[in-house]
């Protein structure tokens, strides 16, 4: 299996802040989401991939590329949209596209017009006037309609109405109708992430907290409520992340679940009244919480 | 009116402007307003020369820049400003380069010669002969137009480019009564910060009320383009118009003679000579419209031939007059052999030097394109 | 194409972009300029003053904004990692931005200066003032290169507008001090144009400054790990 990226031991500190020991690994044709709350360091995982940023430390390899050495010829094969990425005011989104055309050879114009028409944008509106939404959806447009391998998005959704965010997650996902692309997308928005994402990772404070196969990493996590007396040695067991009680009502969030671990609970005391599977907003937020008490 | 792309009645009006210009820079040794200034000013003139030469001026240059306008727009409308400007480069920069030395240099020598050999030395000469002017100043002569021609041009490119559209929306707001009764209220301003008549802003360096006086005739030819039913607007003003122009150039004419110092007197001079200039256009361009819009072989030919003659009768014109300021005749045979020997030495060297050389495909564009020539024929025009 | 591992196309290709980016400012001072020109060529003393004057500021002009239009607002617009996504070294787009920053200034500096020649020489104005003219547009040119320098090389705003009002107030302590050369002040009101060694050793000081801020710069850049700050 080919990767599309691959952070080995990547560091990076600047001004209090500090990329820790990033291990990461894209499979290419994978869609992978990367989760973290502002300032987690999901924007410099972005910059270092693109290579403006250089590491200090650590190995970085985008679409077979050394980075940031590889960098012109790995930014042949990725389209990359940041938030904090703007188009020229004065310009129309004509002019942008003939300048990317202008770059890059495998253009497709047919599927710009495609693109155009499917995102409701006009070619010769100045960027000046565009609404945010507008604005996400021609930056992604000036990707997609070059067909990259890999597409690099940092918070693509952020602050998008429910209109546009869907249609830009859509226009990601039939991306992946091709199989040799791949998609690393960053968002505080754990929902776009479940809902298109074969991967994820969790960043916090710099660091890697989980890299998985989104259904295994569901399937990993549960919602267990109980009934019982509360004794220390529940909080003990190796799998517990979270616990809630009120009164003989207790709630326990577990990772790495396991049929086992129900007749654990039985065994000390607990009557389960049930098991549920959580969302990924539920484990995100369950386990930066657990990181915050560490 | 456009047939096989060429605009017959433009085509023909260019031929005869040139032909004017040709015609005006040979009178102008009779003229007694130039005699002061003019380096073939003969012993012979006549009154009736600034009457007709001048009345001819007011408007040959102005009926020049708004042809010279209608083709840039239409240049822009086939090719982009980028595509017209690079057309330009060629048929207008070009010849700019290739012919104001070889003019400037060719006057220069007459010049002196003429100082050593003519006895009846006008003014001018007699100042060059006694060192008194070691050299002519620098000027661009007769090609003045060329440069600023590049210079609207460029301001067509500065518009466009700006995305000014303000000038577009005065010219689309023009209507026959504002064009004729407005405009040359506008221009005298320009006009009034000149002497009377106004002299050739032959300088290295745009004059401003050049640029603002032949730039709206050019602009308003550029406008012409998108408004092709405009002329035939004035079609039923024709006669009075003619004889208004007249009449205001009369009355120009009378307040010139009696030398009046007074600002008021300067100032209804500019709007006599701006009316006249404007009603005197327009009404050439729809008596052109009019008449002249069918392909008429003889002028046809002259507007193959008119850039080239244009770019070099002056010194051809200066060559003869200087060898007549000795003879004793009459200025309207001298004035007659220098115009008829002028015409005939450039279209000769047309024919037989330029037209199918490198240098008349410079000029007039290639041969292959001719039915296009309407289009690049502004380079050959005067 | 590349040369010494630079990709010329895609630095051609920035420059074109800066330039088209500029140019509707660009045809406004153009625009200016002519008007200028235009009223020197006029030659009524008081429109070749302000003719003169509009001339000289618009050049001054024309340099501050071209600076702060291509390289402090591609930072300060974000326009920056754009550029910055296309298939290009940090080195090529700072190769990029010097040539087009430089570019869009000769523009009207060269119709600036060679409107001075024309009028230097062919006009009544003596000759000798050839010399001195052109010490202050070498100064004003070595200005715009040291301030276009450091708008490149310092990220913040603050000190690039710092700078550039430096550079601009020293213009006239420079015009006063290149008036007191011995061999300016006694040529500037005769026909003489003379280059002596004093006038020609502060050209090359000149030069040598403007060769050591671009210096100084590439210097700067080969050396820069990031281009874009991390956050």
């Amino acid at each position: 299996m080919t990767t599309a990226i691959t952070l080995a031991g990547v560091r990076k500190e600047y001004g209090g802040f500090a990329l820790q020991d990033i291990d990461l690994e894209l499979p290419a044709g994978q869609v992978m989401g990367l989760v973290g709350v502002n300032g987690a360091g999901k924007s410099t995982i972005f910059r270092i991939l693109m290579g403006l940023i250089k590491p200090d430390g650590g190995q970085v390899e985008v679409c077979g590329y050394r980075m940031p050495q590889g960098q012109v010829a790995a930014k042949r094969e990725i389209g990359y949209a940041s938030d904090d990425m703007r188009l020229y005011k004065g310009k129309s989104l004509r002019w942008h596209m003939d300048l990317v055309r202008s770059v890059y050879l495998d253009w497709n114009e047919p599927y710009a017009a495609q693109l155009l028409k499917r995102f409701d944008l006009r070619a010769d509106q100045a960027m000046g006037g565009l609404s945010h939404g507008q604005r996400v959806k021609a930056l992604l447009l000036l990707s997609l309609a070059r067909h990259p391998k890999l597409l690099l998005l940092d918070e693509p959704t952020t602050g998008l109405d429910p209109v546009a965010r869907g249609e830009v997650l859509e226009a990601i996902a039939e991306v992946l109708g091709d199989e040799n692309r791949s998609v690393l997308f960053s968002s505080h928005n754990t929902r776009d992430v479940e809902q298109i994402s074969d991967y994820i990772a969790f960043l916090h404070r710099g660091r890697l907290v989980a890299v998985k196969d989104k259904e295994s990493f569901l399937e990993s996590w549960r919602r267990i409520l109980c009934q019982g007396e509360w004794r220390d040695e529940i909080a003990a067991v190796p799998e517990m992340v979270s616990v809630r009680r009120n009164g003989s009502v207790i709630e326990l969030k577990v990772r790495s679940f396991h049929p086992g671990l129900t007749a654990r609970l039985q065994q000390l005391g607990l009557a389960i009244s049930a098991v549920d599977r959580m969302d990924l907003e539920d484990i995100f937020v369950t386990s930066i919480a657990a990181g915050e008490r560490q | 009116m456009i047939e096989n792309d060429r605009v017959h009645y433009l085509d023909n009006l260019r031929a005869l402007a040139l032909l004017a210009g040709v015609l005006f820079h040979a009178a102008l040794a009779y003229s007694p307003l130039m005699h002061n200034f003019w380096l073939t000013a003969d012993r012979d003139k006549s009154v009736w020369v600034d009457v007709a030469a001048w009345f001819l001026h007011l408007f040959r240059m102005p009926l020049f820049f708004a042809i010279a306008g209608f083709f840039a727009a239409r240049l822009v409308n086939q090719r982009g400003v980028g595509g017209m400007l690079n057309n330009r480069m060629a048929r207008v920069l070009l010849p700019l380069v290739l012919f104001w030395p070889l003019v400037t240099a060719a006057i220069g020598w007459l010049a002196k010669r003429a100082a050593s050999t003519v006895r009846n030395a006008p003014p001018l000469l007699e100042l060059l002969r006694q060192n008194d002017l070691p050299s002519l100043p620098l000027s661009l002569a007769h090609l003045w137009f060329l440069g600023y021609l590049l210079l609207f041009y460029l301001l067509i490119w500065i518009a466009a480019t700006a995305e000014w559209r303000v000038a577009a929306s005065w010219t689309l707001a023009a209507t026959p009564a504002r064009l004729l009764g407005l405009a040359p209220l506008l221009l005298a301003p320009a006009l009034a910060s000149v002497s009377a008549p106004t002299p050739a802003p032959e300088g290295p360096l745009p004059q401003l009320w050049a640029v603002v006086f032949y730039g709206v005739f050019f602009f308003f030819g550029y406008a012409l383009h998108w408004r092709p039913l405009l002329l035939s607007q004035f079609r039923p003003l024709s006669a009075a118009l003619g004889i208004a122009s007249l009449a205001a150039h009369t009355a120009f004419l009378w307040l010139l003679k009696v030398q009046s110092r007074h600002t008021g007197a300067h100032l209804l001079e500019a709007v006599l000579q701006a009316y006249v200039s404007v009603w005197m256009t327009v009404w050439c361009l729809q008596a052109g419209q009019a008449w002249l819009n069918a392909r008429l072989g003889w002028l046809r030919y002259l507007s193959d031939g008119s850039y080239w003659t244009y770019l070099v009768h002056l010194p051809v014109v200066f060559a003869i007059q200087f060898q007549l300021l000795d003879w004793d005749a009459g200025w309207p045979i001298k004035w007659a052999i220098s115009v008829l020997v002028t015409l005939t030495a450039c279209l000769a060297s047309y024919h037989f030097a330029v037209r199918g050389t490198a240098l008349g495909r410079v000029l007039n564009g290639r041969p292959g394109r001719r039915e296009g020539m309407a289009v690049t024929s502004q380079g050959r025009r005067s | 194409m590349t040369f010494a591992g630079h990709d010329l196309q895609m630095i051609r290709l920035l420059v074109v972009k800066d330039w088209q980016v500029y140019q509707k400012q660009l045809a406004g001072y153009l625009a200016g300029l002519l008007l200028a020109l235009s009223l020197i060529g006029t030659g009524r003393t008081w429109s070749f003053n302000a003719g003169g004057l509009l001339l000289l500021v618009l050049l001054v002009s024309t340099g501050f904004f071209a600076i702060g239009h291509i390289v402090v607002n591609e930072r300060k617009e974000s326009t920056l990692p754009f550029v910055m996504s296309l298939p290009v070294t940090a080195l090529d787009v700072f190769i990029a931005k010097l040539i087009a920053g430089l570019l869009i200034y000769l523009v009207p500096f060269l119709v600036v200066l060679s409107t001075t020649i024309l009028l230097v020489l062919a006009t009544s104005l003596p000759d000798g003032l050839l010399v001195y003219a052109m010490l202050v547009y070498f100064f004003m040119f070595l200005s715009y290169c040291v301030a276009l320098c450091v708008a490149i090389a310092v990220e913040s705003e603050g000190w690039n507008i710092f700078i550039q009002m430096a550079l601009m107030t020293m213009l006239s302590p420079f015009m006063i001090w290149a008036g007191s050369l011995q061999s300016i002040a006694t040529n500037v009101r005769t026909n003489h144009i003379v280059w002596s060694p004093e006038v020609l050793s502060v050209f090359g000081g000149e030069v040598l400054v403007t060769a050591l801020a671009l210096a100084v710069t590439c210097w700067f850049h080969t050396r820069k790990a990031s281009v874009l700050q991390s956050s």
